[in-house]
Formats: structure tokens, sequence, C-alpha cells
């Protein structure tokens, strides 16, 4: 007589027997309790499925933490616009800005050292993960910024292999190269191949004639022309571009500039997220600003005032002797201006949890300074939503610093166990 | 490793002379790296087939009029009529090699033939003996020699003889592998790829694993182990050799097996130990053998001297491993085949050196052990010291080059510790000395050996081992500093420095730095500052380097090249250095490739749709004349040089319809899509070629071509594509004489568009560019259009600015003490100035603004939206005027503000406190001095008489007097006594007039000029660039001469005279491939 297919059940058994043992529960409260074996099912598959995505939000200079560490559902000032997601969120605190690889913490000018180890080299946080949870993905990872001054940082922030990572300005961009004009096909996708060898010919001549510098940089560029050979070899084109998505209808198009950051971070996190549903990558950045919060919101008022100073400006202003009605008789100004940003932090977790993805996302959101007026690294705004993490909660982590959210947030993804993860921290803590 | 570079032989129209057959004396490869027409450099490599040589002398003879001009990597090249003769030193084994480089006139067909020591390579091996030259023993093996060459080899071979290999290792299907294991239970498996082996006639099998070739599917863990486990910078090779039995090895029948053990030498990491090895022969035909290991052969980490290395690895993986195994099984199959030449010889190791005698360690005060031996070995490389401490384990603690006989080590604990020194050739070791001993019980750390240390390791890249400073930018710090002077250096220090790598030294180390400095440089007299450098070089050199268009330039090219109407908007953003837009630096990566991609294609799409006019005239007929016509006439333009053969091809067989179906539109759209993505276009060559008829240049220089030099005056001075006369000129290779660049850059000085530029840099070094950043309180200033003025204010700047460098009686001091402005309509109604309307700008005398300082858009753009920033603007009048950067505020610094803001509440409150006096009190707290007191507020003060939307004022928004009284302390530099060196103004109308006769100011304006022009800088020395820093002082200092000559042309000429001299400066034209060092 045949034997059934033992194989396939008898892993299920194995695996559930593991689970288990793990949760130090007896065979005998097991048989006993109808309730403890269907929890243990329940967690089981809750375990299958997988936390594999993340979009990391980068918002400058700090907030004032008194006004902005606190319970969700009952935040302070500075944070209270995400009381309306306050069921998906983490409110992390005793987090310090500092780098503990080089020694140092953050902020003004620094920025770098908050997304990398050290000022050159590796890869930066959400390029690691990029490479690590999208592998094959045909976009690693997506990085936009707005309003990115560079005031002190001569290039990038994020960096892909030691060199500067790719990152978009213009979301209407990003979204053409991600969705292309579906216009692709077959025939198209063939032609296009003679251009990319054409310039792998150039290329390799240039190589020749330099040096040990200018070849690292070629070699780069060598790289970027192989991966669209690579891409070209790979996807002969089906007339859309948008992966498992065909041709998504195009982004409206508006003007660039300092009266439009709120239309374009929303449509960055739109095209974040629509990447993401169609399977296109796995990590996405958003740099809001610059390590000097160089932004401004139009339309921002104190009381019944128009307030239009930048963000770093009305951190320092310290009400400028102008009376409030509002709390904060010191930083109504910064109160005003930070909490537009807040208001665009909870679009962006409403449109992840609204398309589905909060789950299997992480949304976290980061700083480089604590109290931003004070230049002081300690307790910085640190918000973490979804991907079972954010759930109406608040910690104290008092004595972690930066590069351990990073860490607690690879672990979370799984990422810690690649050869590739770049080692951030050693220290989880959440 | 040198390149050999391969060019076409028929395009440079020289014979190559490819290898002769094997068997032959010598084999000869003449290859031309470059060919120039009237000159070419050549590379000469020779392998000496037959038996080793001493000093061997190749010759050979010219049919033509070459001649000798230059040559190095020989001992000498002479020539006598036609005939060429090379001397090498040292020996040159059997199947060793030997290169060299000359620079010939003339040259014509290469020569026929080789003589090796007088007799023709083309001789068969063994039909005639090399006649040897006088012996000399070779101190030293020169660098450039083929790693083949060695002293002695290891199997000895009488002379004459060679030492065939039996069996050659076949690489390709042999394998060497390793299993480490980690965390008591993970393992994972690793190979190396670079295998090397033989067995000689005599049955001495020898195999080299190239240890850099290291795989563990883990670049970063590779990388550790290259630097930290196995060091391949000093000892990259491992060796295994061991005696088989031939005779028993030919016997086998093929397909039948033999187990042998085999006990052979193994050197590993500086050690060399006997290692056994079980092995199954493997018998495979007559003319293949495999060998397998039947048992790992087991690499025990402390017998060699590998277990600091893997303790450290284990210390950088995050989460730390609980352990990593300390003993590596090793598995291989290698692979064998038989060898018929016998003029292929078998590996060869570097011999044995001597092992170093009489090892002496001397405990000395304070924690310093002085070692000393006797260097007896007449073969090494170097040397490696190595030390063991509590730990157990040995480490290096200093490798040193050949004839080294002493070492001082300082140590900074208690302890025992143990020494031992091995004598180095290549990867071989020496015995170790006999290990010494040295108790160390007491530690005195001398602050000034340790901060001599500290110094030498982190500061004198910019302030220069004699702290006198590399000129401007980079302070002399030999200047003696007392009492809060000297607190405040060592605050500095400790939250600034190093540049790029702040936090690094903590107090105690800034305290040390501070003691050396004292005890070594202060004891003098206060030298003068002085802000001149001496530059004695004969030519400053640039760097070759690759930059990517700016946005703005790709832009001006496609309006250029195919006429205006199509706006790119899909392009990759652009770097900034300094304070400027630049791609220097700037590396592709995937995405940036695919919004190019996209970029041309639309462009090729556009122009297409237009049947491509302003690019060809074909009268709409696309048939191959046209697309030739593309190619020929239009693609120079693009690539902004002739093509070369390949890129015609490439482009022709596009445009031609081949790859469209016949459709040549279709095909010439495709070309012009291809070539405007394409690195010929997206790049500005800066790279140079060799030219020995300037005599001038050193060997390994190079000069921009003429085609480069167009390129450069075109983006520099018109901010696009070369015209057709400077293309014309390039083609006729006028552009590399100093005259014809001068007459080219008069003509392109009278563009609009360099006017345009010169606007354009006042405003990026200034930031005026991003007025818009700031924004102005309409409760302060309720009927200002502040968004509407700011395009004014720049135009003002852009006019002002253009108009005084271009005037050629101008004069510096203009800048800053200016008694006229130019305004329009809209700024004259800000500014308060009558008589002026509609939008052309005028000129108009003033008395309270003028100059770049005293300017509506400079002070806007620097203050708050209701009320003026001293800081900012202060921050910047040093940081750009000056020169004199002043870094962001440290975290933490502000720790207590908030009890600071608490305690003066009511006066930050009170109408009547001034902006003066709101800032002294935020910044009051003592953390903030070490900026504050002296270098920020003072300065910003003096700057309270403009309003923050750029208007000069008596009274503040409240309503109380604006006092502006002011000091600019230490305007030259930070190491200057701040209080016996200050400038008193009030106001900055006064402040500008200080300016205008301040070196550091005069220096300033030409040192941004040049980073602007040429993307990159003295400034560069430190900054981050990517992941690489500048440190050649040769190049720094290269930059700083190149800028000093534009301050004294525009000192003692005038701006315009500087702007001429842009494009003829030494760091323009000539160039170098500067060492990169990554930042990793």
């Amino acid at each position: 007589m045949k034997k059934p297919n033992i194989d396939q059940f008898d892993k299920k058994r194995r695996d559930l027997i593991k689970l288990i043992s793990a949760a130090g529960i007896s065979k005998g409260l097991l048989r006993a309790s109808p309730l403890v074996s269907a929890m243990m099912y329940s967690r089981m598959a809750e375990a299958q499925s997988s936390v594999d995505k993340i979009v990391t939000l980068y918002i400058g200079n700090g907030a004032l933490p008194e006004m902005w560490h606190g319970q969700p559902g009952n935040l302070p000032p500075f944070s209270a616009p995400l009381n309306e997601v306050a069921d998906n969120i983490l409110m992390v605190d005793g987090v310090q800005a500092r780098n503990p690889h080089v020694g140092q913490n953050l902020g003004h000018g620094i920025i770098k050292l908050l997304m990398n180890k050290g000022w050159g080299g590796g890869e930066s946080f959400d390029v690691n993960m990029g490479r690590i949870l999208g592998a094959g993905k045909r976009h690693a990872y997506l990085i936009g910024n707005i309003h990115q001054n560079f005031n002190n940082q001569t290039n990038g922030v994020s960096r892909d292999s030691g060199n500067d990572a790719h990152t978009y300005q213009n979301p209407m961009t990003m979204f053409e190269a991600i969705f292309g004009a579906g216009t692709a096909t077959p025939a198209t996708t063939n032609v296009k191949k003679h251009i990319v060898d054409g310039h792998l010919e150039a290329v390799k001549a240039l190589q020749s004639k330099l040096g040990q510098d200018e070849k690292i940089r070629l070699d780069a560029h060598l790289t970027a022309i192989e991966e669209k050979a690579n891409q070209l070899a790979s996807d002969p084109g089906t007339g859309g571009g948008g992966g498992s998505c065909g041709s998504p209808a195009a982004l409206g198009a508006f003007p660039l500039n300092m009266g439009t950051i709120r239309e374009q971070f929303r449509a960055f996190t739109d095209v974040f997220a629509l990447a993401m549903k169609c399977n296109l990558t796995n990590s996405a950045m958003l740099y809001f600003g610059d390590d000097n919060a160089e932004l401004s919101f139009s339309g921002v008022k104190v009381g019944n005032d128009a307030y239009n100073g930048t963000m770093h400006t009305a951190a320092h202003d310290h009400n400028n002797g102008r009376k409030s009605n509002s709390c904060c008789d010191q930083y109504p100004q910064w109160l005003a201006q930070r909490s537009e940003a807040t208001k665009l932090q909870a679009y962006m977790i409403k449109k992840f949890r609204d398309e589905g993805l909060l789950s299997s996302t992480i949304v976290a959101q980061v700083s480089d300074a604590g109290n931003g007026d004070a230049h002081d690294a300690a307790r910085v705004p640190i918000v973490i939503a979804g991907g079972g993490v954010g759930n109406r909660r608040s910690i104290n982590a008092s004595g972690a610093n930066s590069h351990d959210v990073w860490h607690s947030l690879a672990v979370k993804l799984g990422a810690n166990e690649s050869g590739r993860y770049q080692g951030f921290s050693n220290k989880t803590i959440f | 490793m040198k390149q050999i570079f391969k060019i076409s032989a028929l395009s440079l129209g020289i014979t190559f002379t490819g290898a002769t057959a094997a068997a032959d004396l010598c084999n000869v490869t003449y290859q031309a790296q470059s060919n120039w027409g009237s000159g070419a450099q050549l590379q000469v490599t020779v392998v000496n087939n037959g038996s080793s040589i001493n000093n061997p002398t190749l010759s050979w003879s010219y049919s033509g009029s070459e001649s000798l001009v230059s040559f190095w990597n020989a001992s000498s090249v002479t020539q006598s009529g036609k005939i060429f003769t090379v001397i090498e030193n040292g020996s040159v084994s059997t199947g060793g090699s030997f290169d060299f480089n000359i620079i010939i006139n003339n040259p014509g067909a290469a020569p026929s033939d080789f003589l090796l020591n007088g007799v023709s390579c083309k001789t068969p091996v063994g039909t005639g003996s090399v006649a040897s030259s006088s012996v000399q023993t070779a101190s030293s093996i020169k660098s450039s020699v083929s790693s083949s060459k060695s002293s002695t080899p290891n199997s000895s071979s009488s002379a004459g003889t060679t030492n065939t290999a039996a069996w050659i290792l076949d690489d390709s299907t042999s394998m060497l592998n390793m299993v480490t294991v980690k965390k008591e239970h993970v393992a994972e498996i690793g190979g190396f790829s670079q295998l090397k082996g033989s067995v000689d006639k005599n049955g001495l099998a020898t195999l080299q694993v190239d240890l850099n070739s290291v795989d563990t599917l883990n670049a970063t863990r590779d990388s550790r182990i290259r630097e930290f486990l196995f060091e391949t910078s000093l000892l990259p090779h491992l060796y295994y050799s061991v005696q088989l039995n031939l005779a028993e090895i030919n016997a086998m029948q093929a397909g039948s097996t033999s187990i042998q053990t085999l006990n052979g030498s193994l050197i590993l990491h500086g050690v060399n130990t006997t290692t056994p090895a079980q092995v199954l022969i493997t018998k495979l035909n007559n003319g293949k053998i495999s060998v397998t290991s039947l048992k790992p052969v087991l690499i025990s980490a402390p017998l060699f001297d590998l277990k600091w290395g893997i303790e450290y690895i284990r210390s950088l993986v995050s989460p730390i491993p609980s352990s990593i195994g300390h003993t590596v099984p090793i598995y291989f199959n290698l692979n064998f085949a038989a060898n018929s030449n016998p003029a292929v010889a078998a590996l060869n190791i570097p011999s044995i050196p001597t092992t170093p005698v009489n090892l002496n360690a001397t405990n000395n005060s304070g924690g310093m052990v002085t070692l000393t031996w006797a260097d007896v070995s007449n073969n090494e490389t170097g040397f490696i010291v190595r030390r063991k401490d509590n730990t157990g384990y040995w480490s290096k603690i200093q490798n040193l080059s050949s004839n080294q006989i002493m070492l001082e080590d300082l140590l900074s604990n208690t302890g025992t510790y143990d020494y031992k020194v091995i004598a180095l050739n290549g990867s071989v070791p020496s015995s170790p000395t006999p290990i010494v001993t040295v108790i160390v019980d007491n530690i005195t750390i001398d602050p000034v050996i340790t901060g001599k240390t500290h110094y030498q390791a982190m500061c004198t890249g910019c302030h220069g081992a004699d702290a006198k400073g590399l000129g401007g930018a980079f302070p002399a710090l030999n200047v003696k500093r007392e009492g809060a002077l000297r607190e405040s250096m060592i605050n500095t220090i400790v939250a600034t420095m190093p540049k790029g790598a702040a936090g690094t030294c903590d107090r105690e180390c800034a305290e040390t730095i501070v003691a050396y400095l004292d005890a070594t440089f202060w004891q003098e007299p206060t030298p003068v500052y002085n802000e001149e450098i001496s530059c004695t070089a004969p030519v400053n050199y640039g760097a070759r380097q690759l930059r990517f268009l700016t946005r703005e330039e790709y832009q001006n090219s496609i309006n250029s090249l195919l006429g205006s109407g199509f706006i790119v908007d899909s392009l990759p953003g652009d770097s900034m250095l300094g304070h400027f837009i630049s791609n220097t630096q700037r590396v592709m990566n995937s995405g940036a490739y695919e919004q190019y991609l996209l970029t041309s294609e639309k462009i090729a799409k556009w122009s297409a749709d237009r049947n491509f006019s302003g690019v060809v005239n074909c009268n709409n007929n696309f048939n191959q004349d046209c697309a030739n016509k593309l190619i020929n006439e239009f693609a120079p333009r693009i690539f902004r040089r002739s093509l070369d053969n390949q890129e015609k091809l490439t482009y022709t067989s596009m445009a031609n319809g081949s790859k469209t179906n016949g459709d040549v539109k279709a095909g010439m759209q495709l070309a012009l899509e291809a070539m405007l993505a394409a690195p010929q276009f997206l790049y500005r060559h800066e790279v140079g070629e060799r030219n020995p008829a300037n005599t001038a240049l050193a060997s390994d220089a190079y000069q921009l071509t003429a085609y480069e030099m167009a390129t450069w005056l075109a983006y520099t001075y018109t901010n696009t594509t070369p015209d057709a006369q400077l293309l014309s000129k390039a083609a006729s290779g006028a552009l590399v004489q100093e005259n014809e660049i001068t007459t080219e850059i008069t003509r392109l000085m009278q563009s609009t568009a360099f006017k345009e530029k010169l606007g354009t840099f006042v405003n990026s070094w200034l930031a005026t560019d991003s007025l818009n950043n700031v924004a102005k309180d309409p409760g302060t200033y309720p009927t200002l259009d502040f968004n509407a003025l700011i395009p004014h204010m720049q135009q003002e700047l852009a006019v002002f600015f253009s108009d005084l460098m271009l005037d050629p009686n101008g004069k510096f001091e203009t800048l800053y003490n200016a008694d006229y402005t130019y305004v329009n309509g809209p700024l004259a109604q800000h500014y308060g100035i009558n008589g002026v309307s509609g939008n052309q700008f005028v000129r108009v005398a003033t008395t309270n603004r003028g100059g770049i300082l005293a300017n509506g858009g400079f002070m806007s753009r620097w203050a708050d939206a209701i009320e003026p920033s001293p800081i900012r603007r202060a921050v910047r009048v040093r940081g750009r005027m000056l020169c004199q950067d002043v870094q962001d505020p440290p975290a933490n610094v502000g720790i207590g503000r908030e009890q600071l803001l608490e305690i003066h509440k009511q006066e930050l409150a009170n109408p009547m406190t001034t902006n003066k006096r709101r800032f002294e009190l935020v910044t009051s707290l003592e953390s903030c001095k070490t900026c504050h007191e002296y270098i920020i507020n003072p300065l910003g003060f003096g700057l309270e008489d403009f309003d923050s939307v750029g208007n000069p004022r008596t009274i503040d928004t409240k309503g109380n007097a604006v006092n502006a009284s002011g000091t600019l302390y230490a305007p030259q530099a930070w190491s200057n006594n701040f209080a016996s060196t200050a400038y008193s103004f009030v106001g900055a109308k006064e402040l500008g007039d200080t300016m205008a006769t301040l070196p550091t100011a005069q220096r300033c304006l030409p040192q941004n000029l040049f980073r602007y022009t040429t993307g990159i800088g003295v400034e560069d020395g430190w900054q981050q660039h990517g992941d690489y820093v500048l440190v050649d002082e040769a190049e720094i200092k290269a930059y700083a001469c190149d800028v000093q000559d534009l301050k004294h042309t525009m000192m003692e000429q005038s701006p315009r005279k500087m702007l001429e001299q842009l494009g003829v400066l030494d760091t323009v034209r000539y160039r170098k491939a500067w060492a990169r060092p990554t930042n990793m």
C-alpha cells in the first residue's frame, strides 16, 4: 500500500512542535486546551507572513522633546497630528542622535553619519535594506528628496557601494522612471540594446586611458550600463513599465518650489506606495529638507499672524517677544512649522495603511537632532509605524543611539541575517 | 601593477611584433602606448626562455631615423647610430621577464629582431648559450620587473639548465576551499580562485595561492580577511611545496590511483612550517593527473599567527558572534596537465632570507620599548615585527623596508610583551628571531610624545609637519597661545577636528596635541603672519578628470546643438562642490543612467519630429547620405571632437537604418539618442595626453589636447558646447598654444553668456541664488512682496559683479567699497532710490550701500523673517568672503539653553531688547563662547545697520536705536592672537572698506573662482569628496600656487586680467593622475 504523502503534513507538524517547544508550552496543556493550540496555530501563521518593506522618512532638526514624546492617542502638540494614526505607531523616546562608529553626535552638517556608518564607503541604511530585501527587484531602492540644499554636504547622503545613491528631486521624474511611458515593446527594447552596447564600448575605452581614480568612477558607470543591459535582456517590454501593475495613470505635474513642498511630499509618498504595491521595490527613502531644515511651509499662522520662516529659523525664534495664545510660549513658530511636517508624516502612514501595505511595510521617521534649538542630540523624535511594530505604544529606549534604531529595524525585517548587512549596531530597542 | 595599453598597430602605423615562438631564446613584445606622429611612447617586454642571466642587455636596430628621447624602468638605454642598447640590473631566470619604456622621435617600422646579450632572440633554446655579462650583486629587485624575477630559485638549478615544469596546474579546473565556523555551529565555505602550481622534472611540486582571491560570498568579509587576517598587502601569497615521487606518478596507468602522505613546507602569513597532507593522486590519462585531499589539511591559527586577525574580525561583525573557529580545514582538488614544452619553467618560490640576529629589547621610561637587531640577509624585501601581549595573540606592530635594524614601540598599557622579528622576501619569511620579552610595569604618558603621535596621524595633512599651515585655508598652528586662547584651541579640536571626522580626538587627545605644539613650536618668538606661500615648482599640475555636464550645461548644449525649444527637465540632480554646482566628482549609477537615457530619448524624438531641423539639412530626404552627414558633420559637435574609427562604425551602423529595419530616419533618431547619453557627451574630458616635446613637463604629466582645451574654454566662458571657431582651432591643433588660447579667451569674454556666468558665480558664492529659501514676515513688512523682489536683487549683484570684473580699469577694492550699485524700477522703489523706473538696470551713486557686502541681496539672504541674523551674516562673511570656514555648532553645545531662556525670559520678551542683545543672551553659554565670543558675534553685530529685507536702518523693528559697532577679530588666520589683531568698524560700509584691504579677502575671490571653474580646489584637501579625500600635499600646493598667481594678477593688474588668466593656468593645461585613496 502506498504511504500517503506524509512529508507535506509532517513539515507543518514539525514546525508547530518547534513553535510550541519554543513557547514553553507543555504537551499536557496543549492536549487540555483547544484555545492554546489554536493560539499556537495563529502565531505560526502570523510568523509565516513577512514584513519585507521599509519606508524611511527624514525630517531634520528634531523637535521640542517635551512637546513631542508621549502616548499615541494623546500626543502633545508637536506630534499631535499623529493621533489620527495612533493605532499604527510606536513612539520611541530616549534615543540619542549619535553615530557610535565614529563616536560623534549628529546635527547640522553631519547628516551623512545618520544614514551611514562612516563618512565614506559602504551602503546607507536605506540602500542596504533595499539591496537585501529587494534583491532582484527592478528598483533596489527609491530615494526622493525635497528641497535638499546640501548646505554642508557636497554630495548626496545615501550611499550605494561607497558612491552616491541615485536620488530623485522630482516625484514626476521618479514616476516616469519607474513606470515609464508604457511604450516599451520587444522591438524597441531590442534596439535600445545597441545604445547600451555603444556606451559600454566607450566607457571601456575611457578606462584604458585613465588612472585609478577615474577608473573607480568609470567602474560605477560600467556597472550602471551593465545593469541596464541585464534589465533589457530579461525584460523585453510588454507595453507597460509598471511591473505587476501595467501602466498606472501619470502624476499630475506641478512646479517644484517652496510653495509646493506639501504636494511634493504627497506625490513622493504616492509613488512609493504604488511602487511597493506593484512589487517594484522594497525600500524607499524620503529626505524632507536638508540638515539645516531650510524648509518653510506657506500659509502657516501663529495665532492670527502668518509665519513663514523656515523650520530652522522657527526653532531658534523663541517667540521673538511675540504673544501667543497657543501653548509653548517659547516656540509657537516652531510648533506651527514643525506640525505641518508631522501632518505629512501622518499622511504617509495613512496612505500605506489605506493601500493595505502597512502590515508588510515599516514606515520609520527619524531625525538628526533632539531639541533642534539647543542643538541637543538627546531624545530624537522617532516614530515607527506598521510592520507589526507600530501598535499604539510608546517606549523609552534610554541609552540607545540612532544606529540602534537601524539595527532594530533590520532585525524586524530579517535583514540582519544577510551577509550584506552593514552591521549598524548589535542592539535592538523594539 | 603597470598596465599595458594595447593600441591597434594599424592605426598607429607601427608594426606590432608579436611573441616569437615559445622555443626561441626570448619573446619580445614591442608595443606603442601612444603615437603622435612625430614621436611615440613604447613599452618593451622581454621574456627570457634561455638560462638564467644577470644584468641582461637587449639591443636592436631600426631601419629608419628613430632617435631616443627618454626612458624609464631600465638601468640604461643608449643609442649608437641606428642601434639601441638597453641594460637591466638584476638577474632574470628562465621564464622570467623584464620590461622598460622609451620615447622615441620619428617612429617607423618596428625592429625585425632583438639580441639578448648579443644572441638573436630567434635562436632556438639549447642551440647556443647566452654570454653572461659581468656579474654584479643586485641590491634589490626593481618593482617594475615582473614577479617571476627572483634571486635564487628555490629549486636550485645549475647555471645554464632550465628548471622545466613536468606538470602544470590547470587553474580553471582546480579548486581550494576552506570551511570556517562561527557561533560554534555555523559553518561557511570559502575558496580561493587564483591558483598557480607546477611539478618540476625532479618531482618538486609547488603550489602558490593568491590570498587576495579569497571569496566567501561576502564582500565585506572578504575585504576584512585580506586586510586583517592574511594582511595581503604585505603577504599576498601562500606557498606549499613538497617532494613527489615523479617516477611513480609517471609509471601510473591511466585511470589508476595512488594514496600518498605528503609532508610539505607550508608558507602562510610569515610562517614557514611542515604541514602534512594525505592526498589521492589519480592518473586521469597520460597527460592529466588529479591531486585531491583525502583528509582536510588543518590550518591552525595560532601556528600561523592568525589568531589576532580572527579575533579582530570577530569584533567587527555585528552582532558579534560568540566565536570564530581557530582551526580551518582546507580541501583541495588540483588538476595538472603534462608539460611538453621545455621552455615552460616550473613555479619558483622566492628564496628564504636569513633570520635576523641579536634581537634586543630595551624598556625605556614611559612605556617606550626600543628593539634592535642585526640584518644578516642580503635578499630581504623587508621585515615584519610582531608582538604578543596579554591576549596571547601575535600581531604585527610594524612592517619595515629592507636594511632596517631598529624600531620604537610606544606602549599604552603595562604588562608582559614578547617580540620577534622576521625577514621577508616577498611572502617568504625567514625563521623568526628568538623571542625577547619585556615587562612593562610603569607607563607614564608623556603628553608631548603622545601629542606628537596624534598630530602626525590627524593634523599634518592640513597644518603641515612644521605646523606652518599650507597657506590660506589651512592655518598655521605655530603661534603661541595662552590662557583662554589655549583653552579655546583645545575646545575647537575636541568639537571640530580633524575636519571630516570631528569627535575623533577627545579632550585628553586634544590636550596632548596642544602640549606637543607648545613644546615644539611655541617656544620661538611668534612668527609674523605671511599670507604668501612659496611656490617653486616649475609646473603646477591639475588632476586628470572627467566632469559630468551640469543640468544647465546640458540644457545649453542642447540649445546650441539642436536649437532652442526643448526643455530638459528629467536629468539627475546636480551635485555641489562647496558653494557651487559641480559634477566633477559625481558618479554614475543606475538611476541616473536611466534618466539620461530617458532624456536623450525624448530629445531625439523631438528632433526627429522636426525632421532634424538645425541638425542636418537633408531636405527631408533621409537616406544613407543623410545618415553619413549626421555622423560625419554633426556627431563631432556632440562629442566635441572628431570621432575615432570605432565610434564612426558604431554610430553609422545605427544611423544607416541597419538596426531599425532599414528605416534611416528611425536610425538617425536612434544614433542621436545614443550619442546624447554617451560618455563622450556627458563627460567634459580633462584627461590630456603625453607631450614629450614639452620638456618642462614631468614624465608622468599630461597636457590637455586642443579639443579638451576647446571644451574647457567653451564651458568656462560661455557655459555651453564649443562653437565652430573653437572646434576649428581645436582641429588644427592651435589650442595647445598659449597665445591662441588667450585670443579665444578674449573673444569669449565678450559674450553675453560670460556675463551671465559671472552673475551665476557671484550669486552662488554668496548664496543669494537661494534667496527664495528665506521668508519675510508680512506682519513686519505688510506691503512687501519679497518673492517678487528676489530676481531683481540677484540681478543687481550679477550686473554689479560682472561689470566690475570685466572693466579693464576695475579694481578689487571696489568689490567691497563701491559707492554705487545697479537698480531697476522695482528695486529702486524698495531701496528708496529716486529717479529709476522700468526694468532696465542702471547705475546709481550711493552712500549707504554698494559692493557685495553692503548689498540688499546678501543682507536679505542672511537674515530671519523679522530681524537680521548677526550669526548667519558673520559666518558667511568669514566663510564666503574671507575663506575662513566656521564649523556648524556641534551637537549638545546648547545644553542648558532652555534654562537660559527661562532665566532671561523677561528680558527676551521686552520690546526694548534689541536684536543684538537677544543674540548676546542666547549665545552666552560657556560652551558657545569658543565660536561666538570672538569669531562670530562681534562681527555680526557690526552688520545690524541693515534690516532683514536689505535696507539700511538706524531703528530696529521694535523702535530701538540700532548700534552697529562691530569688531573683526583674526581677519588673517585663526592662529593670530584674537585680541591683538582686530579691526573695529561701524556698519557694513565701514567693514567693506576694511575688507577691501585684507589679503585674505583678496585671496578668497580667486580661490572661489578657481574652484568654480576647475571643479576642484585648495579647500578639497580636507573636504570629503564622495568617498575619498585628497591627501597629496603637492596637489593642494599646486592649486594654492595658481590661486596665488591669480591674486597677484588681480591686484597688480585687474580682475579682468585675472579672468583672462584662468584658461592658461598650469593646473588647467597640465594634469597628473593624482592618487586618490579611498576612505573606507
